[in-house]
């Protein structure tokens, strides 16, 4: 099954959203050698040169780092991954807080939106 | 990088229509282009053109640097928008008939991509349904390793899945030293695979971009753009 | 790659073309068999017999039609029609193609007319054995006079042959050119240079009618050999230019749909 992608977004950007995603879900081990160019391309249904792209982005960023013959590398520094997850974080903290506040709700307000689904969680 | 296709100011007329009107267009190794353009535009005179199937008015065509003819043709590997082979023949007739004639052509490959969708040598093509008919023409072409592919239309008339599979095919048969071509007026389920794209209008090329580089500075996929710069 | 092409292009036709054979040769040994056997023996039945004369002409006829048909459909099909994009973006020149195709026809329609030929002769010396009648024809040949006539009768019929072969593929090739009537071209064509070669052939006998009147002749000898070469000159001349016409129109006038 081909990666869900959306329509207005430059493709590049959305493959190294992802590949983050799964980093930071654990789904690669700290050093471990991640698939191929190619093999990733197919398994999200991507032209492999955009995919490449993506990838390049995230050495830019320091997430993976690439061996000249041997491919490419997750990170086996652990501060950049959990940097990149509190980075998430806010972002989606963030996006919440914009869009609650854009409906008309004060931050106190917002505030008890997070606390009733605390307790609930708490039940 | 090196031209693998120069298309110069060809003008193609039938009678008094003019197909193609002074259409410019190249294309450069290891890529996935995309001609889009609504039916009638001019994709298919363009690429019946490049397979030496018709022969263009004014304008040169250069593939590879050289001029169409049997060269171009052993590195061109089309695919067409219909059925190309006699019914009558059995699947291995028409791969041994590949095997034949083109030297880049690999058989175990194609035996290959054939088992894994079930389909048995030693059927007859008339026998089988429309959308394995289209898989086993592309598993003919991609089983090639040519410099340029050319695909008209090829997820065309086929369901979902099959879209998904020759999609897969494309892609994983691609590399670097190739280049991609695929004609289609189906944009949103193969934009994700292209690297640029071509607008064709009235026998021209209307606009050329990467598409990633639209997403950005328009905010639209090629799609949305397609219909805006299309609409009726 | 050519050896390959002629396997292949003979392969493609040869079915049809052997099964045409098959029908001929059978017709030929029963009719041959019921003759023998049954007609010198028994004298036959009247009735069955002239059915089975009616049988086995329509056999002869139906199996070299639809041999020569089944070949010139199967020649536009592979090259103007669904298949030609196959034929034609095959690393090949197209006048190789063209050579391989016309030769290869050439071939089958050699040996359909010479096995028809062959069985309307085995048919019509009743009772006579093969080997017999093959040795009268070889004592008649050995008293003429002039036997290279036999030699320039066979060398015409065969140019004949190449010449139509020649022919339909350029009135094919004329047809294709158009978009929507591709086959009424075609005919269209083939129409236009019958009545071409009419006028021809009108024109040659009047002025072979002048020519004799001012005594352009003088012996019979002069008369066959007028007839002779201007054969020879309008089949070759004929040939030459279907052969180019046809590759220039393929080379730079293929319209394929």
């Amino acid at each position: 099954m081909t990666w869900k992608l959306t329509q207005n977004k430059p493709i590049y950007q959305q493959l190294a959203e992802h590949v983050e995603l799964d980093i930071i879900m654990k789904k690669y081990d700290l050093s471990e050698k991640l698939p191929s160019v190619r093999d990733l391309a197919l398994e999200a249904g991507v032209n492999p040169n955009t995919m490449q792209r993506a990838l390049t982005l995230l050495e830019d960023k320091g997430l993976v780092y690439s061996e000249r013959t041997a491919g490419r590398f997750i990170t086996s520094d652990s501060k950049i991954i959990s940097d990149l997850h509190i980075e998430l974080a806010n972002n989606y903290t963030e996006l919440y807080f914009n869009e609650m506040k854009s409906l008309g709700f004060s931050t106190e307000e917002i505030l008890t939106f997070i606390n009733k689904l605390k307790e609930e969680e708490n039940e | 990088m090196s031209k693998l296709l120069e298309c110069k100011n060809i003008v193609k007329r039938y009678g008094k229509k003019t197909a193609l009107d002074g259409l410019n267009l190249s294309l450069e190794s290891g890529k996935i282009y995309g001609l889009l353009g609504p039916n009638a535009s001019g994709k298919t005179t363009l690429i019946k053109l490049i397979n030496s199937l018709l022969v263009q008015n004014e304008g040169e065509i250069l593939v590879d640097g050289k001029a169409i003819g049997v060269e171009s043709k052993m590195v061109i590997s089309y695919l067409p928008d219909h059925t190309y082979i006699n019914a009558n023949k059995k699947v291995c007739w028409i791969i041994d008939y590949f095997d034949d004639f083109y030297s880049d052509f690999d058989k175990e490959k194609a035996y290959t991509m054939l088992k894994q969708l079930n389909i048995s040598a030693d059927e007859s093509l008339k026998t089988l349904s429309k959308g394995t008919k289209e898989k086993v023409q592309l598993i003919l072409v991609m089983a090639r390793k040519a410099k340029l592919y050319i695909l008209d239309e090829p997820i065309a008339g086929v369901d979902p899945a099959a879209r998904e599979y020759i999609l897969n095919t494309i892609l994983a048969n691609y590399n670097q030293e190739s280049t991609i071509l695929i004609s289609t007026h189906l944009i949103a389920d193969i934009e994700n695979v292209l690297d640029e794209f071509f607008f064709i209008m009235n026998g021209k090329v209307i606009m050329n971009d990467t598409v990633d580089n639209v997403r950005e500075e328009k905010g639209q996929s090629i799609d949305e753009l397609f219909r805006e710069v299309f609409r009726c | 790659m050519l050896g390959k092409y002629i396997k292949h292009e003979i392969k493609d036709t040869s079915k049809i073309m052997l099964m045409m054979y098959s029908i001929i040769i059978v017709l030929t040994l029963l009719g041959k068999l019921y003759i023998t056997e049954i007609v010198e023996k028994s004298g036959g039945n009247g009735i069955i017999s002239g059915l089975l004369i009616m049988v086995y002409v329509l056999g002869i006829f139906a199996a070299t039609i639809v041999g020569s048909i089944y070949l010139i459909i199967n020649f536009y099909n592979t090259m103007f029609g669904d298949t030609g994009y196959l034929t034609h973006t095959l690393p090949i020149k197209r006048s190789t193609i063209i050579n391989v195709k016309v030769l290869v026809i050439f071939m089958w329609t050699i040996i359909l007319s010479v096995l028809a030929a062959e069985s309307v002769l085995i048919i019509s010396s009743g009772s006579m054995g093969v080997s017999e009648i093959h040795s009268e024809i070889f004592d008649a040949f050995n008293q003429l006079t002039n036997k290279s006539i036999i030699g320039h009768i066979i060398f015409m019929a065969l140019l004949s042959i190449i010449s139509t072969i020649l022919e339909i593929a350029f009135c094919f090739s004329i047809g294709q050119t158009s978009n929507k009537h591709k086959i009424g071209y075609a005919i269209l064509a083939y129409v236009i240079l019958y009545f071409i070669k009419q006028i021809l052939g009108v024109v040659f006998m009047i002025s072979s009618g002048y020519m004799f009147e001012s005594g352009a002749f003088y012996s019979a000898d002069d008369v066959v050999n007028m007839f002779k070469s201007s054969t020879y000159i309008i089949l070759i001349a004929s040939s030459v230019i279907y052969y180019f016409s046809t590759l220039y129109l393929c080379n730079k006038k293929l319209n394929l749909k």
